[in-house]
């Protein structure tokens, strides 16, 4: 019996320890509180980011996405479950579109605050936060990712 | 060095006055900039950035600033300070003239979209040539401290932004699949370049190719990271030789360049193929082949590994300057091997080592030319060490 409870006890810690891992850098995505979209594909939530798209569906509003800083945890997460790609790489295909004067990237903002600010001021943003963030008092709304 | 002071100046304005204007609008203006040095040693010829004794000189900056000044509205501008031969782009030939500090306007054009498949561009446009005509002097976009030669250093062919018009577009699947296309029209001012054919006439060439159209289209696979694409312009170049126009010049009928090329990145792999095909006066003149294959893979986070293959085949048609040819023959012909081991600090920044094995004196050029045309004596091997650090912000 106590095998069994101590191997219960180590399995419990075990998803706990888990759990706390993948939590880390989860993040949610968010819009503004005005945009009538309420889920996006990862192919389109990633085209948005990338300026592959610049317009959003229905409204033809201009899309503005924001990015976190690149050394920000959620930022790396974001990037690999969304483009598949390290930021690194990310970075490397906005200098190629710098400097042949095609886009620009999205600003970077230090923390979610910032991030929920620029939503909230931006009717056509789109950003992602970490799964900790509080959106309350802010006009953001959390964008269903299919 | 006369004409140091006054680029500085210029320089420093333009920085002052888009600083002053990026503190005032933030979010509707963005400055980025790049920059490198690089020192080069070889054993023999001038090659790329190196010469027999050691150069450190080697370096540049630039400013690329974007605004957006109205919804639809784009404009995007960029600035280039080199230290190089006048004459010359690349540091490929030799000159008794010392470097100069030079300055030049890389782009400077307007952009409206109507959507992301049509955007109409005006003014001084990036050239969409190849995969790398657009970053021509961004190192941290590329494993090789300087661009393949076979296609990026032809003299005469190479430029890195139109005078004209053009429309511009891209358009994405569901599935991942996508295209992006440019077609373009106006006038191509080709890089400046020395011309030793003749030993008693040497000359510095300006090209321009005026009323030439071109277009470009790549296609994004369903690949992740796979891209292929066609570009080519053509047109009828004017040649100037030392600032005067040369009038039924052998090689002044159409000029056509295709460019096939073929790109696959990932997070660790790089990997780049081109090949060029060009034909001046309808190829009845000179036909010229170029194609590299450049594969460089990330170890360990931060350091890289790099290969290079890269030939050129210049073949003259005209009876006259086969002779001259067919009295150096290594003048026409290029190859070259080369490995590199580069550490990336960041994706913006990272420090080159690069060797390289040259045969032929296409690109690789003696010190002193001249006196190797009258005498026939060139040193067809080359080898050359490039050590250099390269930038972006």
């Amino acid at each position: 019996m106590k095998t069994l409870k101590l191997i219960l006890i180590f399995c419990l810690l075990f998803l706990f320890t888990l759990s706390f891992a993948q939590t880390k850098g989860s993040f949610k995505v968010i819009v503004h509180k005005s945009n009538s979209n309420s889920s996006l594909n990862k192919v389109e939530i990633s085209k948005l980011f990338l300026k592959k798209t610049t317009r959003w569906k229905g409204s033809k509003q201009k899309v503005e996405p924001v990015d976190l800083v690149d050394t920000s945890p959620v930022r790396e997460n974001f990037s690999t479950e969304i483009h598949n790609k390290k930021v690194g790489a990310i970075k490397a295909y906005w200098q190629k579109l710098i400097f042949s004067g095609r886009r620009v990237p999205p600003p970077e903002k230090k923390t979610d605050i910032d991030v929920l600010k620029y939503v909230h001021e931006n009717t056509g943003a789109i950003g992602y936060v970490s799964n900790s963030a509080n959106l309350k008092n802010y006009d953001v709304k959390i964008l269903k990712v299919e | 060095m006369k004409n140091t002071k006054p680029a500085l100046l210029i320089l420093f304005c333009l920085f002052l006055f888009t600083s002053i204007s990026f503190s005032q609008t933030a979010d509707k203006l963005v400055i980025n900039g790049y920059a490198g040095w690089g020192y080069g040693k070889s054993d023999e010829n001038n090659y790329l950035l190196g010469t027999e004794n050691g150069k450190y000189a080697n370096y540049n900056l630039a400013l690329a600033i974007a605004s957006n000044p109205a919804d639809r509205v784009n404009i995007f501008s960029s600035f280039d300070l080199q230290r190089r031969h006048e004459d010359n782009i690349t540091g490929t030939y030799s000159s008794s003239q010392p470097d100069k500090i030079l300055m030049k306007i890389n782009y400077i054009f307007a952009e409206y979209t109507f959507n992301d498949a049509v955007r109409f561009r005006v003014g001084k446009v990036k050239a969409p040539f190849g995969l790398y005509t657009e970053t021509f002097n961004v190192g941290t976009t590329r494993p090789f401290f300087t661009l393949p030669t076979s296609i990026y250093a032809s003299p005469g062919l190479v430029t890195q932004s139109y005078l004209g018009v053009g429309i511009t577009g891209s358009y994405y699947f569901e599935n991942n699949w996508g295209f992006q296309y440019d077609v373009y029209g106006g006038e191509l001012n080709l890089e400046r370049y020395a011309d030793f054919t003749n030993p008693t006439f040497p000359a510095i060439v300006d090209t321009r190719l005026p009323d030439m159209f071109g277009l470009r289209l790549i296609c994004h696979t369903g690949l992740d990271g796979l891209n292929i694409g066609v570009s080519g312009y053509m047109g009828a170049p004017e040649f100037f030789y030392n600032g005067v126009k040369k009038t039924n010049y052998f090689i002044s009928g159409k000029h056509m360049i295709l460019d096939f090329h073929l790109e696959y990145l990932t997070d660790a792999i790089s990997l780049r193929s081109e090949y060029e095909r060009i034909q001046k006066n309808d190829g009845k003149d000179v036909e010229v082949d170029g194609y590299y294959v450049e594969a460089a893979y990330k170890l360990f986070g931060h350091w890289q590994a790099a290969a290079l293959y890269d030939k050129q085949n210049y073949i003259v048609h005209d009876p006259v300057f086969s002779q001259l040819i067919a009295l150096n023959p290594s003048t026409v012909k290029h190859e070259e091997w080369a490995f590199g081991l580069n550490y990336w600090f960041t994706p913006n920044f990272v420090i080159k080592f690069s060797y390289h094995m040259v045969d032929g004196n296409l690109f690789a050029k003696p010190k002193d030319i001249m006196a190797a045309m009258i005498n026939n004596e060139f040193e067809e091997k080359t080898n050359l060490l490039l050590v250099g650090t390269q930038f972006s912000f």
